[in-house]
């Protein structure tokens, strides 16, 4: 009986982290203006195994990433594809499915396997659509931490 | 010297800057700008150049540009007679929306088996050379502008010809097809003008040269450019004062495999 409530525990657990990850993201790169520059994002953050679909509008430089279930989200991979393209991420949204569903000032918490922290002047309860802004510059954790704005 | 050629490529060029909903290309043709391919791309590139004035020179050069890294690329060419070999590193990189800045430092070395003949450094392989300098890129909506500077040292063995110069280049380029970006399928056209020149060292000789060129690029992946190039001024007793050059490039995204980086 203990094993099969241990073994019932586990599977909830997993379908738990299955389910709450980053679901989507939108990234606004800057410094370019060639069709030929935004393929080289593109195709990079296309070739990143947790990337399902990307989406862009070459006009405006922004991507939309659609996530592959079950993959965990690497918010440095996003980073790493733009940046190593030789471009920078002006904007980074993110939607997801967030633990804590109301943004609180000044509040620390991890998530999605990562430390966050909100910088907002507010307090905003989360849709599961609302785009939340990582606003570290250059999308480099302070002190391992992502701050978030809404 | 050519003031009615040089005035009339001023007029085009302000035509041309002047109309609306154009945007700025740095894809140039015959200089390199400050910015780094995409790390992990390779381009292979086949130009054919034909030499024009007291000698008539024909050069097909084949190249192979990668990165490895994002701030650094190399370049590994051969005309079949002549190899050379650069490496362009970026030290400085603002970027903002359709905007950036970008200085790099670079170097190059020809390896060739001849002597030289005239008084200019000639850059085809016709001398055993080193170069090095830098490259400050401006990228605007509707502007790229791009300034080149660098040292010229070649080899001169039993001549008596100055070994060094310094080298300069102005480029500028713009999109004038499409107006609007929708898909990477569509054609681009990019019209680029570029000014070369030189001073040789501890000699009289100089040129300065420009090259306007047209550039086509099909499924932002290849480019397909085109220009002439003749001196405005000269001085220098080149052998070639002009030259038509064309260029096919192929980028290759992701094609150098991605090494696990275990400190993350």
């Amino acid at each position: 009986m203990k094993i099969k409530f241990a073994f019932l525990l586990a599977v909830v657990f997993s379908l738990n982290t299955a389910t709450a990850q980053i679901k989507s993201a939108e990234v606004l790169a800057s410094g370019l203006t060639c069709s030929m520059c935004s393929k080289a994002i593109f195709k990079a953050l296309s070739n990143l195994d947790f990337v399902d679909t990307v989406k862009v509008n070459i006009e405006t430089s922004v991507y939309q990433l659609n996530f592959k279930k079950d993959s965990p989200v690497k918010i440095e991979g996003i980073r790493d594809a733009v940046y190593d393209a030789g471009f920078s991420i002006a904007k980074l949204a993110i939607v997801g499915d967030w633990k804590v569903k109301t943004a609180t000032k000044d509040l620390s918490f991890e998530d999605f396997g990562y430390q966050f922290k909100w910088q907002t002047k507010t307090n905003k309860s989360l849709s599961n659509t609302q785009k939340v802004f990582i606003v570290n510059k250059d999308i480099q954790p302070l002190n391992g931490t992502f701050l978030l704005n809404y | 010297m050519h003031q009615g050629r040089i005035f009339f490529i001023l007029f085009l060029v302000s035509i041309i800057c002047g109309s609306v909903d154009i945007h700025a290309q740095e894809l140039y043709v015959l200089s390199e700008p400050a910015s780094i391919m995409p790390n992990r791309s390779i381009i292979i590139k086949q130009s054919f150049q034909q030499m024009g004035g007291k000698m008539n020179n024909t050069f097909y050069n084949t190249q192979l540009e990668f990165s490895w890294k994002k701030n650094w690329m190399m370049h590994l060419g051969t005309n079949y007679t002549a190899s050379d070999i650069y490496l362009q590193h970026r030290v400085y990189s603002l970027d903002d929306i359709h905007t950036h800045s970008r200085v790099a430092f670079f170097g190059r070395a020809i390896n060739s088996p001849y002597n030289p003949t005239t008084n200019a450094i000639m850059m085809e392989g016709q001398q055993k050379l080193w170069n090095a300098g830098f490259i400050a890129t401006r990228l605007q909506h509707k502007w790229a502008s791009s300034i080149t500077a660098g040292w010229l040292h070649r080899y001169t063995g039993n001549t008596n010809f100055s070994k060094n110069g310094i080298q300069y280049s102005l480029s500028n380029g713009w999109l004038l097809y499409p107006k609007n970006y929708s898909n990477y399928q569509q054609t681009n056209i990019n019209f680029y003008v570029e000014l070369i020149g030189q001073k040789v060292l501890n000699d009289k000789a100089s040129f300065l040269d420009i090259a306007p060129s047209i550039q086509l690029i099909f499924n932002s992946q290849a480019k397909l450019n085109m220009g002439y190039r003749w001196a405005l001024s000269d001085n220098s007793n080149r052998m070639s004062d002009r030259s038509f050059y064309m260029s096919f490039d192929y980028l290759f995204f992701n094609a150098i495999p991605k090494y696990k980086n275990t400190k993350k």
